[in-house]
């Protein structure tokens, strides 16, 4: 496994919707899993079974300076540090702002951040010559193959970062959201510290709410009911992209039926169970999803748009709701009308007695921070994250990108007059521990499937049954496929 | 052709005397056929013009009223489709693609077609026939093969990599059609410049180039234009976004490369884009015309 | 591939053209003529061009995943799959109905604007197309110089349920008669999500593209056809049909020809409008065309192999439908 391999898959990827950019930049660094279980276990053989593992890039070497609480690897303000930023949706402002806040913190620093848009034909080569940067941004189209990085022991273990004091007391690890350092971690170690936090929800017009006198949904009930009164009113439930982003309403049905049956309703799906798509908790979100499909709630059209066009309809008031992630105020920017007030609440309980509590959420982290192994200033680096961890810093990015940090509590009540990032601010502290999360359609790259199959489902052509049925002969295909490599799910 | 010649001759005569100044069914035919011709150009012309003025909406003004005239006549979207979609980058990308690869393939593609179609010897046929087939040879098949073949040579995201990849594709219609003007060249000329003692090569560069000037100019504008709407071969093999040409600008800003929509700055980039071709078609809409004809002229 | 040579000429069909011959002992300059002239063109063309197609078709028989090494022999499996898989199936039936449909559409369209053009003028005297002609010529070829992308999102937004231009034009009247007392509900209709419709749809979008392109091609055949000749029909009363159709179309029938085979050859490819339009095949995979489903099996499920064998069959149906129409036409030609 070379570094330097890049299949034409990774370049021309079609990342149609926010979702599927997301889902490539999941499964980039999930393909680390399978094989990982390769790498150790081929260590394991060569050391003869021995306790040595470390064919990870290992620790970070201090940086030369003392070491204190204020200073934990030992940076040296002589030595210069470099960041290397993926200029995406976030842009790059953020992490300037970062690096003037590390200057001011060590006397004299100099701090170099560079962004880019093709992380990967940038600093491949540096890699191969030994010349990494201190810390960077794996993220994007073109970003670099983690599990390539991991086998060669590429990337530095990041547990001196989670372990060392935050800068606004305790440590690093307690000031993260639940989960935030999952995607990250594998087999014990973490290689990534995935910055952005993405909550999935159901997102509506506050002002349209308040207006006709509807409250956020708790259960599918309380659902069709806002669905039912707004057809009085000639608007239609929901909006749709049906030529690409029709999964959308997948995501939707399976966070209901994660939240009815409990999280082994997500473990069943990953494993690609047999019979994973005829647990009852989703059989009911099906069913329920065709409920609103055969009492007319979509937005008619939706089979022939995409997701812009969809997301643009909704806006503009002629459908209610529309779930998505929590990246939509941002990608909605310049379409949605300034007193529109978009907010989200957590996608519904299909019943009262479902498993997980109404205020559950299905949330999940992303751009990856990695440190390279060979980084000339790896303390550096992991300063900069934790500088970039800061309650400051982080509330900052929140502020810049109206988007949340696994940084705990970085959202000011005010949320800098975003509706929107308030409500995400309230789920995420509503939800303590019940958060929860799914990787199959990830993991196995199933959303190509699932666009197609959805939009007819949404378009009432199929029932419930059929698209449960089709989704499972799915599933069972990936399983029966002996060349496609398969994640352990505990 | 003489019996035609004379037919018209005798008949003329007795006909013509006959006729109306203008005939009633002329002028219905006449009304018809610019109704129809008139409808076609505004079924033409109206999505063009759509496409122009929505350049100067905002995102929401084209998504919720996409075909209402703009509220007002900013250049916005311009200068953000020139400034931060990289248009501009594109562009120049664009041009260096496209004109080394159109530079390239009119000189290898006479080259090819002048020795197919002035010299006889053994594989002629097979090399014409094998350049025929290259026609219908679909690219998409073509492209994942043709990436490790830039990879292992190193070519995959240069520049140079793109543009001999465009050329090997735009031989087979090069060589094809410049075949044709070389073949209705007078051996004459080319004998005359044997007797003076002109080598192949001066033959070539100073007598059958310049005589087949029409037909290059012609294979050139068609060459241009179908390198210029070329997606898939970048698409794949230029992956590098500093080396983005323009078809894969705008299908990246369409796709949002970010993660706001800008559907004004989209507009403005795809104005961008077609003014050019639109300017060198009105220039050299005359050649193309008499460019295409030769082959036919029996 | 969007340029089209006026005819396909073989290089044996003209004997009389001079050609010197090449003896058996050629000097060493022309072997270095030979070398430069022919050697390098045809290794372009053979590296960037034959050789990644014979890799396809050696792919086409293994299980390759796109991830170097690891290309397992397989024989005919990859075939076998494929003709089992009805989306496979769906996509070439679509490709075949779009080899029959677009070119002969496109083409009818082309040629009667062409004959309006150029001999639609008065009947009487000096042959000429209608007034205005070369107007309505410059502005049909405008869109040809879109790039295909372009028309997808143009043709996406025309084709919108919800404020879409098609809907727009045809709530016209609707609305005109709800203004005279009817009661008829506006059309909504998403053109691109419906079954019956969207293929046709697409199908619109490429003919405006094109047309204006083999407009202008035909123009410029027309006009290089002998004036006598068709002086000739009309004085033997032949009417503007009958001069369009059995004067006009035999003496361009080789530009017919050729316009046939690169419609088909684009009909059978339509990867960009395709993906644009209808990004996961349409509903139902009701627009489905092969090209987009290869790159979905080789791009998005790294099944490289699988989807070469696509690419075989659907280049197998591209050369064969080229030498058909080919043939066809000559064979007309030596009766």
């Amino acid at each position: 496994m070379s570094t330097q391999h890049e299949s034409p898959e990774s370049s021309t990827e079609s990342l149609e919707t926010p979702l599927d950019r997301l889902a490539a930049s999941r499964r980039r660094f999930l393909s680390l899993a399978s094989l990982g279980t390769g790498a150790v276990a081929l260590s394991a053989c060569a050391t003869g079974g021995g306790g040595d593992d470390d064919d990870s890039g290992g620790d970070v070497a201090e940086g030369g300076g003392e070491v204190s609480d204020d200073n934990p690897f030992g940076v040296d303000p002589s030595k210069p540090v470099e960041v290397v930023i993926f200029d995406g949706g976030y842009g790059d402002q953020y992490a300037k702002d970062a690096g003037e806040a590390m200057a001011a913190l060590h006397e004299g620093i100099e701090v170099n951040v560079s962004s880019t848009v093709d992380i990967q034909p940038e600093l491949q080569p540096r890699f191969v010559a030994g010349e990494p940067p201190d810390l960077y941004d794996n993220s994007g189209a073109q970003s670099m193959n983690t599990a390539a990085l991991v086998s060669e022991g590429q990337l530095s273990d990041l547990a001196a970062l989670i372990q060392a004091p935050s800068l606004d007391g305790g440590t690093v690890e307690d000031s993260l959201l639940p989960g935030a350092l999952e995607p990250g971690t594998y087999s014990g170690t973490l290689y990534s510290l995935n910055y952005v936090y993405t909550v999935f929800a159901l997102w509506y017009s506050a002002k349209q709410f308040e207006e006709k006198g509807w409250s956020a949904p708790v259960t599918w009930e309380d659902v069709m009911t806002i669905g039912e009164e707004a057809k009085k009113e000639k608007l239609s439930l929901f909006a749709y992209g049906g030529q690409n982003a029709a999964d959308y309403y997948h995501t939707l049905a399976i966070s209901m039926a994660v939240k009815e049956g409990g999280p082994e309703v997500a473990t069943m799906l990953d494993k690609l169970d047999a019979g994973a798509y005829e647990q009852d908790a989703v059989v009911k979100a099906f069913a329920a999803i065709e409920e609103a499909v055969k009492a007319d709630f979509f937005l008619p059209g939706g089979s022939g748009i995409k997701h812009t066009d969809a997301q643009a309809q909704w806006v503009s008031g002629k459908a209610v709701m529309y779930p998505s992630g929590s990246w939509i105020e941002n990608e909605q920017k310049g379409v949605t009308p300034e007193d529109y007030e978009m907010t989200g609440c957590p996608e519904p309980q299909l019943s009262s007695s479902a498993a997980m509590p109404a205020e559950a959420i299905h949330g999940t982290a992303g751009e990856p921070f990695q440190v390279p192994a060979q980084a000339k200033n790896g303390a550096g680096g992991l300063e900069f994250l934790r500088v970039m961890l800061s309650k400051e810093q982080a509330q900052n990015f929140a502020k810049v990108t109206s988007s949340t940090t696994v940084v705990k509590d970085s959202v000011p009540d005010d949320a800098f007059g975003s509706t929107a990032l308030a409500s995400v601010n309230e789920m995420i502290k509503a939800a303590g521990e019940n958060v929860y999360t799914w990787n199959f359609t990830d993991w196995y790259n199933l959303g190509t499937d699932f666009k197609p199959l959805w939009n007819e489902f949404l378009n009432g052509d199929i029932g419930a049954d059929e698209a449960r049925e089709r989704s499972q002969e799915l599933v069972d295909g990936v399983r029966e496929d002996d060349s496609v490599d398969k994640f352990d799910v505990e | 052709m003489s019996t035609t010649t004379d037919t018209r001759a005798e008949t003329g005569t007795q006909v013509t005397p006959r006729e109306h100044p203008r005939s009633r069914g002329d002028r219905a035919f006449s009304t018809i056929a610019h109704i129809v011709l008139i409808a076609w150009a505004l079924v033409v012309i109206l999505p063009l013009l759509w496409t122009f003025y929505s350049s100067f909406k905002t995102s929401g003004e084209i998504l919720l009223s996409p075909f209402a005239p703009p509220s007002s006549l900013n250049l916005d979207n311009f200068v953000t489709a020139w400034n931060e979609a990289g248009i501009g980058r594109f562009f120049f990308n664009t041009i260096i693609v496209v004109g080394g690869a159109l530079v390239l393939v009119m000189l290898l593609g006479a080259m090819c077609a002048y020795v197919l179609a002035r010299f006889e010897f053994p594989g002629r046929r097979l090399i014409y026939y094998g350049m025929i087939a290259g026609l219908t040879f679909p690219i998409f098949l073509a492209v994942v093969p043709l990436f490790f073949v830039l990879q292992n040579m190193g070519l995959r995201g240069t520049y140079l990599g793109l543009i001999l990849a465009y050329v090997g594709f735009a031989l087979p219609f090069t060589v094809f059609f410049l075949y044709a003007f070389f073949r209705q060249l007078p051996e004459e000329v080319s004998e005359a410049a044997a007797i003076d003692g002109a080598g192949d090569f001066r033959t070539f560069f100073q007598i059958m180039l310049p005589l087949a000037a029409p037909g290059l100019m012609s294979v050139t504008i068609f060459n241009f234009l179908g390198l210029w709407n070329q997606y898939l071969l970048p698409v794949v093999l230029n992956t590098d976004g500093d080396k983005y040409v323009l078809a894969q600008g705008l299908k990246s800003l369409q796709a949002q490369q970010g993660y706001e929509s800008d559907w004004g700055a989209m507009f403005a980039s795809v104005t961008i884009t077609i003014l050019p071709v639109m300017i060198v078609y009105a220039i050299f809409q005359r050649q193309l015309q008499g460019g295409l004809g030769p082959s036919t002229n029996k | 591939m969007t340029a089209v040579p006026t005819t396909l000429e073989s290089p044996s069909s003209d004997a009389s053209a001079p050609r010197r011959r090449v003896g058996r002992r050629p000097s060493a300059s022309r072997l270095l003529f030979f070398a430069v002239f022919l050697g390098v063109p045809l290794l372009v063309y053979i590296v960037f061009v034959v050789s990644p197609f014979l890799q396809a078709f050696y792919y086409s028989l293994t299980s390759w995943r796109g991830v170097s090494g690891n290309a397992d022999f397989i024989g005919l499996d990859n075939y076998r799959t494929i003709f089992a898989d009805p989306v496979y199936r769906k996509a070439l039936a679509n490709n075949l109905l779009l080899m029959i449909i677009l070119p002969t559409v496109t083409i009818t369209l082309a040629f009667i604007l062409a004959v309006m053009v150029t001999i639609g003028g008065d009947s009487r005297g000096e042959i000429r197309g209608i007034k205005g002609a070369s107007i309505y010529r410059v502005v049909s070829f405008f869109p040809y110089v879109l790039p295909a992308v372009v028309i997808g999102i143009l043709f996406a937004f025309i084709y919108s349920p919800n404020g879409g231009l098609l809907n727009g034009v045809l709530n016209l009247p609707v609305g005109l008669l709800n203004q005279l007392g009817a009661d008829i509900d506006p059309i909504g209709l998403a053109w691109l999500g419906e079954r019956r419709f969207a293929l046709a749809a697409i199908i619109a979008a490429v003919v405006w593209s094109l047309v204006g392109f083999y407009m202008v091609l035909f123009v410029a055949a027309i006009k290089a056809i002998p004036s006598e000749t068709i002086e000739a029909a009309r004085l033997d009363g032949a009417g503007r049909a009958r001069l369009a159709f059995q004067v006009v179309l035999p003496q361009i029938r080789e530009n017919v020809s050729t316009a046939v085979v690169y419609m088909g050859i684009m009909a059978l490819d339509m990867f960009v409008y395709i993906s644009v339009m209808t990004p996961s095949g349409g509903i139902g995979k009701s627009t489905e065309v092969v090209s987009r489903y290869l790159y979905e099996t080789a791009f998005a499920r790294s099944q490289f192999g699988l989807a070469s064998a696509m690419g075989v069959v659907l280049a197998l149906v591209t050369m064969l439908m080229a030498v058909v129409v080919l043939f066809a036409s000559r064979s007309k030609e030596d009766r």
